[in-house]
């Protein structure tokens, strides 16, 4: 582990609670929002991410460091014992571990991912939400999502009608 | 504040049908991701909901992404007889390789040996001919639709169409050419210099423009040929690779020829086909 962070240039993420995360900059660019800020030079010491608490930027970090494409001298090894397609494997069930997590945890996931521009924890987080509600009744839509029913009833059952297809 | 002043209460009403701790804009992004189905179902949860699900713009990315979506998919329709009724088609979802396929939706009245399809699915619908009946189905195969179109006079043999989408106005328009009895509306085969050609109709322009057919194919002669009982078209157009290809039905030629001719249009503007190598296929 010692050489792999030998030599590495290392950013320090600072969460509003004033905790700091120090991450490989190659882990940092995961997030396509701080991979801006580096390119545009403007963090050279640490970088400030507002509105995501230590808890929930912990574990962005987390998914970030499984995710980060290993390249370099222990990159290739790895890279040459283990299959791709194995590799793939082992990151979806690390995904779904990782993503067990209750609802306001996975909300504030998806906040997070969408702030910092992290693709695949974006795409994890929404599909996992979808796959929740897409089958549940307008109930469950409603209080998971805490929405209020604003139709009347007799406009409810217009739109209910209208589309049918859907409620069969 | 006090929690039921005006402000506060406005404030809450305008909030009441968001989601707990998620912004709209991340909402509706993560709406695109449901299937058609339940995108139909959601409207009924609240008026602002029905509001974003219905929008243009919401309509147009959600396409857009359920294109993207289906083409990973790997998933095609297919058009079968059901397993027990007489006289009527059924619509398919199948996956590639695949030996099971879900039922979508039954439609009566059209009897699958019969069925010719128009042109590529355009924006989640397909267009299809009864050849018997002469007449046009419209079918989209996510919400379970079938509407047919109103019948016209005369059978197929003398009419081709086409479904588009029209970006501007936001609706699915069927070009449909025929020749009447008494009024030659447009006729696509036999062109006055003698040379088969293929009409184009801009539906953005509203016009028409014309594109010759591969020298060696004779459009006019196959369709006098045509036998009145047999459903058969001789000739298709499609789209293969990003261009419009010609399909030339070979199979009730003679022998020693390959099935299918595939002609490719290379070049538009220059009016350039090109032979695609023979296709060998077993029905």
């Amino acid at each position: 582990m010692a050489t792999r962070e030998a030599g590495k240039k290392m950013i320090m993420l600072k969460s509003p609670d004033g905790m700091e995360f120090e991450v490989e900059e190659a882990v940092a660019m995961e997030s396509q929002t701080i991979r801006k800020m580096i390119e545009d030079d403007c963090a050279d010491t640490a970088i400030l991410i507002p509105n995501i608490n230590s808890k929930i930027l912990s574990r962005v970090i987390e998914y970030c460091n499984k995710h980060v494409p290993t390249t370099g001298a222990t990159g290739a090894a790895a890279s040459d014992t283990v299959a791709p397609a194995a590799l793939a494997e082992d990151l979806k069930i690390w995904d779904a571990e990782f993503i067990k997590v209750n609802r306001a945890t996975r909300f504030d996931l998806i906040q997070a991912a969408s702030y910092l521009n992290i693709k695949g924890l974006l795409d994890l987080t929404s599909q996992t939400t979808i796959d929740t509600i897409s089958d549940n009744s307008l109930e469950e839509i409603r209080s998971f999502l805490s929405t209020k029913n604003d139709y009347l009833p007799e406009e409810e059952q217009t739109i209910r009608r209208e589309n049918q297809w859907a409620f069969q | 504040m006090a929690p039921d002043t005006p402000t506060a209460a406005k404030r809450s009403k305008q909030a009441s049908c968001t989601a707990a701790s998620l912004p709209e804009e991340i909402l509706s992004e993560i709406l695109l991701l449901l299937p058609s189905r339940s995108i139909l179902r959601f409207r009924a949860v609240c008026r602002s909901w029905a509001t974003l699900l219905s929008s243009p713009a919401f309509k147009d990315v959600y396409a857009v992404k359920a294109h993207a979506r289906a083409r990973r998919m790997d998933k095609f329709v297919v058009f079968a007889p059901p397993p027990n009724a007489n006289g009527s088609m059924a619509v398919y979802s199948c996956a590639r390789g695949a030996s099971v396929a879900d039922p979508l939706l039954t439609v009566d009245r059209v009897r699958v040996d019969f069925i010719c399809l128009s042109s590529k699915p355009c924006h989640g619908t397909m267009l299809f001919s009864d050849t018997r009946s002469g007449v046009y189905w419209v079918c989209n195969p996510s919400t379970g639709e079938c509407v047919p179109l109103p019948k016209q006079r005369r059978g197929l043999m003398q009419s081709s169409a086409g479904l588009v989408y029209d970006d501007r106005t936001k609706e699915r328009k069927v070009v449909h050419l025929f020749k009447d009895m008494t009024h030659f509306g447009c006729d696509i085969y036999a062109t006055p210099d003698g040379q088969d050609a293929i009409l184009c109709f801009s539906v953005d322009t509203e016009t028409f423009t014309r594109l010759n057919a591969p020298s060696s194919v004779h459009l006019a002669a196959e369709y006098k040929e045509l036998d009145e009982n047999l459903p058969a078209v001789p000739m298709h157009l499609a789209e293969l690779e990003g261009s419009l290809c010609l399909v030339h039905d070979l199979r009730r030629r003679g022998q020693g020829r390959s099935w299918l001719d595939v002609w490719m249009l290379r070049d538009h503007a220059a009016n350039e086909w090109s032979l695609r190598l023979p296709h060998r296929c077993h029905t």
